[in-house]
């Protein structure tokens, strides 16, 4: 009885609610349903014959480097403070390792993503090689309040290591003391650079710095126009790294004075490569630039590839070895700077490359969006095996 | 990227990070900027919508009238309506369509709020592939996420902002509220005076606070059109108002706003004895309105409505 005399409240009730149901899932298709949850994008460290690898379960993994049989699994030991809220922002903890686990001497070291709803936190972790628990932990109690994107250097008996919350901290490799903290204007994403008693680190505050390791005082800086997430190299006494602006930047190390920059179509994310005074930059407009290391001239035309590129290449055996985003696999000869060969078994099987990439011993080693570690022949590009890191 | 991305996404995104640029890099300034962009192009549209909810209005009467006559006979009803509804040169749909013109804008803006201000550093890298060839747009990133206590990516934890959004929505709808003296179309009203608010209140509670300050500066620019076009609406008198025709500017919405109370009282005091859905009420018959000459003093009739002689009025 009521419907017949409410149809027209009726009527507007389900219009109503017919359109607030396509804005709900409208927004829910990249809503909190659906936001990226980060996996990380850990590199491979190689030693001896294991290779180290922070997987997209926040565990680091170590493998034997020929056969791939799982030697040793660690869970990163964290504590981070829940969430709690109404709203969908208030979720479970994540656990993630985007930089490449670094090996030194008997000890590895590893940085972590944290968070939690909104926040975001990071640690430093050393272990003993062979050990499940960590030898420390930096801060030694709670966590960082930003997570560490880039990954931990050793020189000189320090670990450097900087932070979402744009600190560079340089810390004891043994013991895990802070030695100094050096702040920036915004995150540092980038892994920083140590040569010659300074470390180099850029910040998304668009500024490359160079500290002295011994005091942790700024010696020089370099800004550029565009945030810089890609990690520095030394080379010849020059820094090189790619910004936001669409550059890529060589520094003079001693005095922080622009040598040259050269201009791509999208921002320069990943470590360039240099052998022979030939800069191999990768940028995300999907080329590869070769460039003279002296001046910035480009020495050929840039390499297309298929699609973007943003984990750093490596080169071995004379080949620069790429992989884009979709991941396909790239070999490009040193000697001619033609490409020698191409493998797209990664992206025949959904894999995406975001780590960079590690080569030894006549096999170069792929860490995949989906956890997935691929070895393929450096020479003939054919894949060796390929193995999931869940366990 | 596909055509969603393309024709929505992603010049959402640049314009956003453009006007974050130029409003003193602050992310919150931008989507304020955005919002009233947004509404500047639609104010055509919006402006036929109001005067078209308006004339819905005024059909109430003769509606309520072809109810009564027709409403046993369906189909007659309906040719007579939509008869009534091209004779006034009104489209039901016309009511509705500036709400649901702005409903992939709305999706596309929290699609852009996500990206732009991406946590997760595989969402950040994401970005990239949204962003236009200009200089501007690559050199301003990465965009602040404050804005006064908010962090515009994600809910506001202090949960004012869903009260904000429900508290401008519902006096938005409360200005345009029909004004019926029938019992089950008041029902409707009320229903749909509080449902729509609670609903983006609750959606507030889920979505980046960027999105709810979008909804917020919407609302309010709604209820200043929707003042100039109409006056203040029910929100002032909340009685049974009337609304006549024609006039837009405020200044004679004071004689509109007048006009219907006196009605209201002679409608309240007909209820007590004549309830509308038992028995046709004369007026709606002739279609006239009620002459001032009736109650040539509102102000009289509204202190005689305190005074107590109308208890059913004041418990209203």
């Amino acid at each position: 009885m009521w419907f017949k005399h409410h149809k027209s409240t009726l009527g507007k009730i389900l219009l109503l609610l017919l359109m607030l149901t396509a804005l709900g899932s409208g927004l829910a298709v990249n809503g909190c349903v659906s936001t990226t949850v980060a996996r990380g994008w850990s590199g491979i460290a190689i030693d001896k014959d294991s290779l180290y690898i922070g997987s997209s379960e926040g565990k680091l993994v170590i493998l034997n480097a020929t056969s791939g049989v799982r030697v040793q699994t660690i869970s990163l030991p964290v504590s981070i403070p829940r969430s709690v809220g109404l709203s969908c922002a208030a979720s479970a903890a994540t656990v993630a390792i985007y930089g490449t686990p670094t090996v030194a001497g008997d000890m590895i070291y590893v940085d972590s993503y944290l968070s939690s709803g909104t926040k975001e936190y990071g640690k430093v972790y050393a272990f003993t090689l062979g050990k499940d628990e960590p030898e420390w932990t930096y801060p030694s109690q709670g966590n960082l309040n930003g997570a560490i994107i880039g990954s931990a250097v050793v020189s000189g008996g320090r670990v450097y290591a900087g932070g979402s919350d744009g600190k560079l901290y340089s810390l004891d490799a043994a013991t895990g003391q802070k030695q100094w903290e050096f702040l920036t204007g915004d995150k540092i994403w980038s892994t920083p650079a140590v040569a010659g008693g300074t470390v180099y680190v850029a910040s998304f505050d668009k500024t490359i710095y160079a500290i002295d390791t011994a005091t942790g005082q700024e010696r020089w800086h370099f800004e550029t126009g565009g945030a810089i997430a890609s990690s520095p190299l030394i080379y010849n006494d020059t820094v090189y790294f790619g910004s936001f602006d669409r550059y890529l930047y060589a520094v003079n190390v001693t005095d922080g004075s622009l040598k040259w920059k050269f201009q791509g179509s999208n921002w320069f994310w990943a470590q360039v490569v240099i052998t022979n005074n030939v800069v191999y930059a990768p940028c995300l407009d999907s080329k590869v630039y070769i460039l003279d290391a002296v001046n910035g001239q480009e020495i050929t035309t840039a390499v297309s590839l298929s699609y973007r590129v943003s984990s750093s290449p490596v080169i071995a055996d004379n080949l620069v070895i790429v992989a884009d985003e979709e991941g396909v696999l790239y070999a490009l000869d040193t000697q001619n700077n033609q490409r020698k060969w191409s493998n797209d078994d990664m992206q025949s099987d959904q894999q995406k490359v975001y780590a960079s990439l590690t080569a030894t011993g006549g096999v170069v080693y792929v860490h995949t969006n989906k956890g997935l570690i691929y070895a393929f022949d450096i020479q003939s590009g054919a894949k060796k095996w390929s193995l999931p890191l869940k366990s | 990227m596909n055509a969603w991305d393309i024709i929505a996404i992603q010049p959402v995104i640049n314009v956003l990070i453009v006007l974050s640029h130029y409003l003193f890099n602050s992310f919150g300034l931008a989507i304020v900027a955005l919002t009233i962009i947004i509404r500047g192009l639609m104010f055509p549209l919006t402006i036929k919508q109001l005067r078209a909810s308006k004339t819905m209005q005024e059909l109430q009467p003769k509606l309520a009238e072809l109810q009564k006559k027709y409403g046993t006979d369906k189909q007659t009803l309906a040719q007579e309506q939509m008869k009534l509804y091209r004779e006034s040169g009104v489209s039901p749909a016309g009511c509705i369509l500036p709400m649901i013109i702005q409903l992939p804008v709305w999706i596309a803006l929290y699609q852009a709020i996500v990206r732009v201000l991406a946590a997760a550093p595989e969402d950040f890298l994401d970005l990239s592939r949204y962003l236009y060839s200009w200089p501007v747009v690559h050199s301003a990133l990465p965009l602040s996420k404050q804005f006064l206590w908010l962090n515009l990516a994600v809910p506001d934890s202090i949960m004012l902002m869903p009260i904000l959004v429900g508290g401008t929505m519902w006096v938005q709808q409360k200005m345009v509220t029909p004004t019926n003296t029938d019992p089950r179309q008041q029902s409707t009203s009320t229903i749909m005076l509080w449902m729509m608010p609670l609903m983006f209140a609750a959606l507030t509670l889920q979505f980046p606070s960027g999105l709810a300050l979008y909804w917020i500066v919407s609302n309010l620019i709604t209820i200043a059109i929707q003042y100039y076009v109409t006056g203040w609406g029910a929100l002032v008198k909340p009685a049974a108002i009337k609304v006549t025709t024609g006039d837009k500017k405020p200044k004679r919405h004071v004689a509109q706003i007048e006009k219907p109370v006196e009605e209201a009282e002679v409608v309240t005091e007909t209820t007590e004895t004549e309830p509308p859905s038992e028995k046709p009420d004369p007026r709606t018959k002739s279609g006239a309105p009620p002459s001032r000459k009736r109650n040539p003093r509102p102000t009289g009739a509204k202190r005689q409505s305190r005074g107590g002689k109308s208890p059913r009025t004041r418990g209203k």
